[in-house]
């Protein structure tokens, strides 16, 4: 073989097979590959959004979202999205945010700024020109006055006036609207109030009141046994911590010779000089039953006691109970006896009994003397010589007053609509006072005109529910109501 | 040559992590639970099984929303009871207090941890209980005209299974505990063996029953106990549960199968969860009684 052809075969093998062979080697391992593209990452656009004041629910394209301002929303995609924010009290509030992915929006509202998320506060009082204070804070400002561009929410709304009680309130304000408040202020100059917030007094809910010639008064309570005031000290005297057979007292009365409080209660009474408390009970004495209803002490130094069984004449020792002809009624509600020393026996079905200082006992009723009711509540009797006696509410009249003037029965319609006349007092003025659960009337004669109802509108107190009244040397009226404790009343001089 | 294109095979896809949103909405029950699971790889080869790990999505913020009421799901465990390969706590996400009406919306929404978004709505068949059956008017068994079947007919709705129960209530003398016992539509002879053929999965919207098949029912509730006086019958209840459209779809779907054993390489896979996978659809249950005759059961024995 010459050279040439070696060379030709070298150069052969070297440009044509090689490049040949390598080419179909890879070729033959050329396979087509199917790839699934990488899953996109999710969305990532985010608002921030937040308020003055925070807290307002934020919502999504209409749908509530677990988010409250200041917060955040993320993972959303790029677009146009409705933002609504709720909140009591406030208008819903709506705006669209652009979302870019990528990119952070935030947005801030000010709802102080927005005139129509606001609302106002119209404060009046009575009397007017009060100061009124927001949260604790002067406004500057002085009742009538309407306080404009409120944020939202929950105020209280003080008053202060010179000789009145500070009174508050609390009031809700929304957006554009107005809320009212009116405050009936206190006057100090004419009452003075003793509760449990603002005095040593056991409890404000007291059912019955009587006034020594000392000028200490005496409460009777629903809960807390009897109280002694003395002007400056509390003093409580309770089943738990005395001879007081229960805590529950339904009358309370004062001797003439200012020595014996009678205390009664629904299992028996107490006599009480000051210092030694004498108990006594059904079966422990001649009381013929538990429950004392009322008490009354005549000239002689008798003490009469009313029960749910009948009247029992005693003097603590020797005991009488009177038979149906002479009291024909069980339930003795009221008892008083008059200057002529008459006792007047009120009964809860059978009207009223009087017995003469001989021993006479005469009954009046409905049917034969025109009274207003047989259902007795209270009755007291007046230095004039009559007999004022008040009356529940009947199937065929409201609760009323009639008055005997000595010869016959009057009625006097002169307290409001109530179910019940809790008590009777006349002052050294000749006014009557009565008290009722629709509030205290006073009155000095029998007529409509010269009427007065003090109640919640006209004092700022909450005398709806008056227990018991009565005067002391001064000429102040002691006024005992279920709830709202004890109220003094200087408005009598 | 020959060794370069040596490849060896790997019969797994590229892994990638799906995730799938499941919950069954219903009517008769004041608490809704709702799952959210991943996809997962098998940690021993091509064997699912090994795989112990509950593959729950924890984290998520799932919400309801129901006559335009936000519900927050909250995340909770519970120590597993089931069978399966798992062996650590069951997750799942519920709410209390609320119990969707029939003909109602619930939209459902799952932030995942990582962002991704999964979504389903679904309604509540519009079936209220009162007009839904029309059934016998006397509603006594036996039947006022002598039919010696009992007739049980319901309201059609379009796209919706039907799965009704049929079962005896009773009380075992001494005991307040409501028993059941359920009734077949019939029985039949498969093997020379007489076995009861329950309702299933339908939609067709009535079925009947013989007497025949009731009595023995009813035969079969003192188990070997002759003193049927030991028993009080109440009633038979009709329960029924309308599956939504959604959860309707998915059983269709699912029953494409020629048996058992076959598998189809063109099985549905079926979802209504945008975003990802799974099935969020609802239920409503409703009741239906019809009440015996005193005479009827004091044939029977059992007064």
């Amino acid at each position: 073989m010459t050279k040439n052809k070696v060379k030709i075969l070298r150069n052969i093998f070297l440009f044509v097979l090689v490049p040949f062979i390598t080419g179909i080697s890879f070729y033959s391992c050329n396979k087509d590959v199917s790839v699934t593209p990488p899953d996109a990452p999710p969305p990532n656009g985010y608002i921030y959004i937040n308020s003055y004041p925070g807290g307002f629910h934020i919502y999504l394209d209409s749908k509530a979202r677990r988010r409250a301002t200041p917060d955040s929303i993320t993972w959303l995609k790029t677009g146009t999205y409705l933002i609504t924010l709720k909140k009591d009290l406030f208008k819903d509030t709506s705006f669209t945010v652009n979302v870019v992915e990528g990119e952070k929006r935030s947005v801030f509202i000010d709802f102080s700024q927005n005139l129509s998320m606001l609302g106002s506060i119209n404060c009046t009082s009575k009397p007017s020109k009060a100061q009124i204070f927001l949260n604790d804070s002067s406004t500057g400002h002085f009742t009538p006055y309407t306080l404009q561009n409120v944020l939202p929410g929950q105020y209280e709304i003080k008053y202060h006036l010179n000789n009145f009680l500070d009174d508050s309130a609390t009031v809700t304000v929304s957006s554009s609207n107005v809320s009212n408040i009116q405050i009936a202020l206190v006057d100090t100059t004419l009452w003075q109030t003793y509760s449990t917030k603002n005095s040593g007094i056991q409890t404000n809910n007291l059912s019955c009141i009587a006034i020594d010639k000392d000028n200490v008064i005496w409460l009777g309570t629903y809960d807390q046994g009897f109280i002694k005031f003395d002007g400056n000290r509390w003093q409580e005297y309770t089943s738990s911590g005395s001879r007081l057979p229960d805590n529950k007292v339904s009358t309370i009365v004062v001797d003439k010779n200012n020595n014996l409080k009678f205390v009664g209660t629904m299992r028996g009474f107490v006599t009480f000089d000051g210092s030694n408390m004498h108990f006594y009970g059904y079966q422990t004495s001649g009381l013929p039953d538990f429950n004392v209803l009322s008490i009354a002490i005549d000239n002689e130094d008798n003490w009469y006691i009313g029960t749910h069984a009948g009247l029992t004449i005693t003097n603590g020792s020797n005991w009488l109970t009177y038979n149906t002809e002479q009291v024909p009624d069980n339930l003795i509600t009221s008892l008083a006896v008059d200057y002529n020393d008459n006792l007047w026996v009120g009964m809860a079905n059978s009207g009223i009994a009087r017995k003469t200082p001989g021993g006479s006992w005469y009954t009046f009723n409905q049917a034969d003397f025109q009274i207003i009711s047989d259902n007795v509540t209270s009755v007291t009797s007046s230095p004039l010589g009559e007999v004022w006696v008040g009356f529940a509410k009947s199937t065929v009249f409201g609760s009323g007053l009639s008055y005997y003037s000595g010869s016959s029965w009057k009625n006097a319609y002169t307290i409001p609509p109530s179910s019940k006349t809790n008590n009777l007092m006349i002052d050294h003025l000749n006014n009557k006072w009565v008290a009722t659960d629709q509030g205290l009337v006073k009155f000095s004669s029998p007529t409509v005109s010269g009427t007065t109802i003090f109640n919640f509108d006209n004092t700022g107190l909450n005398i709806s529910d008056v227990t018991g009244v009565a005067e002391d040397t001064y000429g102040n009226i002691w006024i005992t109501t279920n709830g709202a404790g004890l109220i003094k009343y200087k408005g009598n001089h | 040559m020959f060794y370069s294109c040596d490849v060896s095979l790997n019969p797994n896809a590229p892994f990638r992590q799906r995730y799938a949103l499941s919950g069954i909405m219903r009517n008769d029950t004041s608490v809704q639970v709702v799952t959210l699971t991943k996809s997962y790889q098998p940690t021993d080869g091509l064997n699912p099984l090994s795989n112990t790990n509950d593959p729950a999505v924890i984290g998520a913020e799932v919400n309801m929303w129901y006559r335009d009421t936000l519900y927050e799901l909250r995340d909770t465990t519970i120590v597993r009871t089931d069978t399966s390969q798992y062996k650590d706590s069951v997750h799942y996400y519920y709410v209390n207090n609320f119990q969707p009406q029939p003909g109602e919306y619930v939209d459902i929404e799952a932030v995942l941890p990582n962002g991704l978004l999964l979504q389903s709505t679904t309604k509540l068949p519009d079936a209220q209980n009162y007009g839904f059956f029309n059934s016998d008017d006397d509603r006594t068994i036996p039947p006022a005209d002598g039919r010696k079947y009992i007739y049980v007919g319901w309201q059609q709705f379009p796209n919706v299974l039907y799965q009704p129960r049929v079962v005896i209530t009773y009380y075992v003398k001494g005991d307040t505990t409501k028993q059941e016992k359920e009734v077949p539509l019939y029985y039949d002879n498969i093997n020379g063996i007489s076995t009861p053929i329950f309702p299933t999965q339908t939609k067709i919207t009535f079925f009947n029953i013989d007497l025949a098949t009731i009595n023995r029912a009813l035969n079969e509730i003192p188990q070997g106990n002759n003193d049927k006086l030991q028993y009080t019958i109440a009633n038979i209840d009709i329960q029924m549960i309308i599956y939504d459209e959604n959860l309707t779809t998915y059983y269709s779907s699912m029953q494409t199968g020629v048996d058992a054993f076959t598998v189809r390489l063109d099985q549905p896979d079926y979802s209504d969860i945008t975003g990802g996978y799974g099935i969020f659809g609802s239920y409503v249950r409703t009741d239906f009684y019809l009440k015996f005759t005193a005479e009827y059961l004091k044939a029977l024995g059992y007064y």
